[in-house]
């Protein structure tokens, strides 16, 4: 598509007709043919002109730098010209002002030194000094004079001034008054403090005191309670070493007692086994007695049955002989013949008899020795019974007596031992009660001797304290008759500048 | 006194290097030595127990400068925890300030601060306008006095100082006494308030009531910055300079000399406390460099410790310097003892060079001298 599109871009055009063909005439050269000749020459001509500019700029430059240059140097040398003769000026104003100060101050030190020479006084200026000083001397004792002549005039009329005395007195003697009164009082009011001071401090002793006698008396009753205590813990050790005793007594008896129903006991016994022989002996023989006579009774009724049997049979043969006659021989020697083997069997019977009557016997004799062992074995045994009973008895009271025995002697140990104690803690509250007594009396002692001491002190304290107040006395009547004279020489010279600041003003007023 | 160890950081401006060292600078309390240890380096500089260095614990404090063999050192900071621990109480710092109508009373004020045992680290005097004056009254916004409280403090100036001391806040407090000045003469009679306060608002002095507000109010009147944001009270013309010595700050007798001066009928325009440094001295003096045979020992003497400037005027305008000297006295001391025994520097003077005062001698120096100390130091 691409290729049937592209139409080559050509200058030849062609008709409708056959060979019918135009050329478009060719497009104008866009550039004159001597254009680059014509741009060389410009290029030449413009890098003339630069460089002739630059050339120019070059000089100009130069003038400038320098100019500039030049400008700044001047500068630079006026500044530092200035500067320099600013600080010549400052220098020179310093140095001018530093001779100003060097002229002042000289100056001033030789105004000094001068007045320091002029001070040192010479010996004319010390006499006229002196002769001043003396003059002014004088002066002042002269005034000091004439000033103390005046005051004494003044005194003088003031003691001669009899209506100005005796106003000055009265007047005086009010105050005084007065101030005696307000004296007074106070001193009541001091004594109604120290009395009131004095009721306290007996209120106080007293108190102690009421209080120091109750703690006595309670002392007392807890020492008596206390005595009173150990004498019963002594009682009753007393009383328990008492029934100690007799209870040893009591079971010494005891043992006794026990001792005797122990043989006692024993001799029962023998009696008791002498008894059971004899009781046995009679037995056996009761016994033996009894099986003899049961023997004979059997015998004798056995013998009895046997009769009684055979005399039935014979009866009972009787009777058939008599019935039967012919019998009755063949009877007869039937009978005969079983009388021979009755006869026979009789013998027989009656050894059979003796035999099993031997054996019975002997049997009997078993039995009976049989039953006679046992009875006695039952004795013995009963016996031994007896005996282990009556020896656990007879051993349990021994043991209960040595047991007793044992106890017995363990209290009586036990009672020494207590006792023993006892003993000390008697003698250890002995030693107390002796030791607390020792002490009592110690305290006391030193309580006397406090007391003493205290009584001792006291009358020192008093004689010293009469001595003062004599002594007080002695110097206040000194001192009164030092105020007396004193008073009556104020009196004498009353002197208006020693009054008291508010009556001065009074006086003043 | 056990021989404890104190550390400080100290700058030292070197002249001749036109540079500042820093050392770590070590005060032994027992020996009363000194050992200086340059950081920089990490060698020992200077190690010495020299009598005549007489420092005291009391002298070292961050912002005090002390004289050590001819250096001007300045404290900025504690050099281990130990001091910090043991000198940050005793150097706790307070503001305080005299109210106008009693800056009249400053003499007697400075006695009662020495007397106390506390220490003027920096004093001022300036005016208040009334933007300052509500500016640090920041906290009494609103209260009904604040109006009288404003328009009594802006009245005239007011003499600010930094007191430095063992529990310096309560100790001045309890030195001011209680705000009312009739309650203070009831309860503490001999309490600045009591001897000199009117009224409650005209208490006469302000104290400040904590650490924090204390570092805040010393911040206004004493901006870290080093520049002061409120203007002295300097007129410049007929008056003249007075300076009291370091020797007379030290022996707490400032307050009486400034009695004196205040007795003898001069005015006081401005007084400000001054830590000056060896040039500054020197600049100051140059007038003196080649007259006076002590010029030296006078730079020491003026740049061993604190100052105190002063503007003086008053008794008949004219010619005021030289009726100053007159009342300072001759400069020797001892002469003056003898001749002028009336004088400051005879009542308090010790030596040529320890005069208690330098005052300006020359009539045309005194503008200088004013103007070197309250236009050119005080910036």
């Amino acid at each position: 598509m691409m290729a049937s599109r592209y139409i080559p871009r050509t200058r030849e055009y062609r008709g409708i007709q056959p060979s019918s063909v135009a050329i478009r005439a060719k497009n104008p050269l866009p550039q004159p043919p001597d254009w680059l000749t014509r741009k060389n020459r410009d290029y030449d001509d413009r890098v003339k002109d630069l460089e002739a500019q630059v050339k120019e700029q070059k000089k100009q430059d130069l003038r400038t730098d320098f100019e500039t240059h030049t400008q700044k140097r001047i500068i630079a040398g006026n500044v530092k010209t200035k500067v320099k003769t600013l600080q010549q000026a400052n220098e020179f104003n310093l140095e001018c002002r530093r001779q100003k100060l060097k002229s002042l101050l000289a100056t001033e030190e030789a105004c000094l030194i001068r007045e320091m020479e002029e001070s040192e006084e010479t010996v004319l200026e010390r006499q006229a000094k002196m002769r001043e000083r003396a003059k002014f001397l004088k002066d002042k004792r002269e005034a000091e004079r004439l000033s103390v002549v005046q005051e004494k005039y003044d005194q003088q009329f003031r003691a001669q001034c009899e209506e100005l005395r005796s106003t000055l007195s009265k007047r005086h003697q009010d105050q005084v008054c007065l101030e005696r009164l307000e004296q007074l009082r106070q001193k009541e009011e001091l004594a109604q403090e120290k009395k009131a001071h004095e009721a306290m401090y007996a209120k106080l002793w007293e108190q102690d005191m009421l209080e120091k006698a109750a703690r006595e008396e309670r002392e007392a009753r807890e020492q008596h309670e206390r005595n009173r205590g150990v004498l019963e813990v002594l009682r009753k050790q007393m009383a328990a070493l008492e029934a100690q005793k007799e209870e040893g007594k009591r079971l010494k008896e005891e043992e006794a007692q026990l001792l005797k129903e122990q043989r006692a006991l024993w001799k029962m016994e023998d009696e008791k086994k002498r008894q059971e022989k004899t009781r046995k002996q009679q037995e056996t023989r009761d016994m033996l007695d009894r099986s003899l006579i049961s023997k004979a009774r059997k015998k004798a009724k056995e013998e009895q049955e046997q009769l009684a049997f055979d005399l039935k049979m014979l009866e009972q043969l009787l009777e058939e002989s008599r019935n039967e006659a012919m019998e009755t021989m063949q009877r007869k020697r039937e009978l005969r013949e079983e009388d021979r083997r009755y006869r026979e069997y009789l013998k027989q019977l009656m050894e059979e008899e003796k035999i099993r009557e031997a054996e019975l016997e002997k049997m009997i004799e078993r039995e009976v020795e049989a039953a006679w062992e046992k009875r006695i074995e039952q004795w013995r045994q009963e016996r031994k019974a007896r005996k282990l009973l009556l020896d656990d008895v007879m051993q349990g009271r021994a043991k209960q007596i040595q047991e007793r025995l044992l106890a017995n002697e363990k209290e009586q140990r036990e009672a020494a031992r207590e006792r023993e104690e006892l003993q000390r803690h008697i003698e250890e509250n002995q030693h107390y009660e002796a030791e607390q007594a020792g002490l009592r009396w110690q305290r006391a002692m030193d309580y006397q001797q406090d007391l003493v001491d205290q009584m001792a002190y006291n009358s020192r304290n008093r004689q010293e304290n009469q001595r003062l107040e004599l002594e007080e006395f002695l110097k206040a009547q000194q001192a009164e008759r030092e105020y007396q004279t004193r008073m009556k020489h104020v009196l004498d010279d009353p002197r208006l500048d020693k009054l008291h600041p508010m009556r001065r003003v009074m006086v003043s007023e | 006194m056990a021989d404890d160890r104190y550390a400080f950081m100290v700058e030292w401006y070197e002249e001749m290097a036109a540079r500042t060292r820093t050392f770590q600078f070590f005060y032994f309390s027992g020996s009363k030595s000194i050992e200086m240890f340059d950081i920089k380096t990490r060698k020992m500089f200077l190690k010495t127990n020299l009598a005549s260095c007489n420092i005291g614990l009391q002298d070292l404090y961050i912002g005090a400068s002390i004289n050590i063999l001819g250096r001007q050192l300045k404290i900025v900071d504690f050099g281990d925890d130990f001091t910090k621990r043991k000198l940050v109480n005793k150097l706790e710092k307070t503001l305080g300030y005299i109210k106008p109508d009693v800056c009249d009373k400053l003499g007697d004020v400075i006695e009662a601060i020495t007397d106390r045992g506390l220490l003027i680290a920096k004093m001022r005097l300036c005016k208040m306008d009334q933007n300052d004056a509500s500016t640090f009254y920041d906290e009494h916004k609103g209260k009904s006095f604040l109006s009288d409280l404003l328009s009594y403090v802006t009245q005239g100036p007011v003499i600010v100082f930094e007191l430095v001391g063992e529990n310096a806040i309560s100790r001045w407090r309890e030195l001011i006494g209680p705000t009312d000045p009739s309650k203070a003469r009831a309860e503490a009679s001999t309490s600045l308030r009591a001897r000199f306060g009117t009224d409650v608002t005209h208490n006469g002095f302000h104290g400040s009531d904590s650490p924090a507000s204390a570092a805040r109010e010393i911040e206004f009147f004493f901006p870290s910055s080093g520049r002061n944001t409120l203007p002295n009270c300097v007129c410049g013309a007929g008056s003249t300079c007075c300076i009291i010595k370091p020797h007379a700050i030290k022996a707490g007798i400032a307050g009486k000399i400034i009695n004196a001066i205040n007795d003898a009928g001069y005015k006081i325009n401005t007084i400000q406390q001054f830590d000056l440094e060896k040039a500054n001295v020197e600049e100051f003096y140059e007038v003196y460099k080649g007259v006076l045979h002590e010029y030296p020992g006078m730079v020491n003497e003026l740049c061993s410790g604190p100052v105190m400037a002063m503007e003086i005027s008053g008794r008949g305008s004219d010619n005021i310097s030289e009726a100053f000297r007159e009342t300072c006295g001759p400069m020797d001391p001892e002469i003056a003892r003898h001749l002028r025994p009336r004088t400051l520097r005879a009542l308090f003077g010790l030596t040529k060079v320890q005069n208690a005062v330098h005052c300006t001698d020359l009539p045309e120096d005194a503008p200088l001298e004013v103007e070197y100390f309250f236009k050119i130091l005080d910036r």
